[in-house]
């Protein structure tokens, strides 16, 4: 394989410049009082840390080259982005992770390989170097909305409790009742999804495009990437959203369908 | 909503977690309070009829019988259900749930931000109609009429 060598090296020196850099916010949280320097020292490490692993343990992934492996590695990401959404709403993280876990990842895998086997039509739909990066931008770019999705939904529903009770109790089935809240929290979770596509190219380069054209990709072919890319993701984030919906009201209700007390975190 | 104690039957009929779904569409229930969003009323008895167990649409002049009944304009109809005055929704309210045709009511102060003519009206409606079974909670001496049973529920 040709290996694409014009991306310059970051070195040593690079890296000092880097931290000195960090000194201008903690300039301004000193004098604002912000209190977020040791905040900020312990996130920027963690950051470094977690990516030097990563980094390490790619090279080894995409060395080695094994479906098993490959397959093994989109899991585990799934299993994280899964616990991440679930830790990051109001809902309690046990009672809907293995449901979520399952139906998220038959969203995400469906849309994965239709993407590796048909729009970019690899020889090897397993090849890690492709595989593990485009899984990782499909689920990285949807964990947002699907956060949103859930806890506007609780919020919804909490608020407008009162209006769900008077359409069950006036004969509406669970989901019907529930019906307006999907709606609305589908709408509010896809906005920022479908705002960042209408503003793709003119306000920023995303990032996929950008590491092409630093690693010499010409850029119709790195937009190519990026247009099927954030269709891909647009699709992975509706149905993440959807299974997400799903899952709440088929696991936060009880058999009255009344919202399971307790599904909150406290 | 679930008993904290006990059973509740309806018709014989236990309610639980499988029959509760049975049982509410049998019942018509007036809450106090109604919120219905931004809807228009006109909206909000669609969304209500388009449910599946609910299942048909109450005809016009239906409507318009109920709401000359209970002096309301059909311009009410257009409004949105969040600007009307607390008499009207609680109207509003009572006319959806006897186009339900269902004959067990449970109301719940049906008649608080009504005046008393209004109130009378109301009452008469449920209390003359025999094939009616209807559950009041109330604080208006009104319902406290021959042939209606009272039972006061005394402060703790």
């Amino acid at each position: 394989m040709a290996e694409i060598n014009v991306i310059q090296n970051i070195g040593v020196s690079g890296f000092i410049f880097c931290t000195l850099l960090l000194i201008l916010p903690f300039l301004v949280s000193y004098y604002f009082k912000l209190g977020i320097i040791k905040k900020s020292v312990i996130i920027v490490s963690r950051m470094s840390f977690q990516l030097f692993l990563i980094g390490l343990l790619l090279t080894v992934v995409f060395d080695i080259n094994n479906p098993l492996i490959n397959v093994l590695w989109i899991f585990v990401m799934l299993f994280f982005a899964t616990y991440t959404i679930l830790e990051e709403t109001d809902f309690k993280t046990g009672p809907f992770l293995p449901t979520m876990l399952i139906l998220f990842s038959i969203a995400n895998i469906l849309v994965l390989f239709y993407f590796t086997g048909f729009i970019i039509k690899l020889d090897d739909i397993f090849e890690a170097r492709y595989l593990i990066p485009i899984a990782g931008m499909l689920m990285g770019n949807s964990l947002r909305a699907n956060i949103v999705a859930l806890n506007d939904f609780y919020q919804d529903v909490k608020n407008n409790e009162q209006r769900y009770l008077y359409r069950l109790c006036v004969g509406a089935s669970r989901k019907e009742a529930l019906f307006p809240y999907m709606q609305r929290s589908m709408l509010s979770s896809l906005k920022p999804t479908l705002a960042n596509m209408a503003t793709m190219g003119i306000v920023f380069l995303p990032g996929m495009m950008t590491g092409q054209i630093l690693g010499g990709v010409n850029p119709i072919l790195a937009i190519k990437y990026q247009i099927t890319i954030m269709v891909a993701i647009f699709v992975t984030t509706v149905l993440g959203v959807l299974v997400c919906v799903i899952v709440v009201v088929e696991k936060g209700f009880d058999d009255y369908d009344l919202m399971v007390e307790d599904i909150n975190k406290v | 909503m679930r008993p904290s104690g006990g059973n509740v039957y309806f018709k014989d009929l236990p309610v639980t977690g499988n029959s509760v779904s049975v049982v509410r569409t049998k019942v018509a229930y007036v809450p106090q309070d109604v919120d219905v969003g931004r809807d228009s009323v006109n909206e909000f008895f669609d969304t209500i009829f388009s449910y599946n167990a609910v299942g048909f649409t109450p005809d016009f002049e239906k409507i318009q019988r109920l709401l000359e009944w209970f002096e309301l304009d059909d311009s009410i109809l257009k409004k949105e259900f969040k600007s009307l005055s607390g008499g009207e929704k609680q109207r509003i309210v009572l006319i959806l749930s006897l186009l339900l045709e269902r004959n067990v009511f449970l109301l719940d102060e049906p008649t608080s931000s009504l005046d008393s003519s209004l109130k009378s009206k109301v009452v008469d409606y449920f209390a003359n109609d025999p094939s009616l079974t209807v559950v009041v909670i109330s604080h208006d001496p009104q319902w406290a009429r021959e042939g209606l049973r009272v039972v006061d529920i005394p402060n703790k």
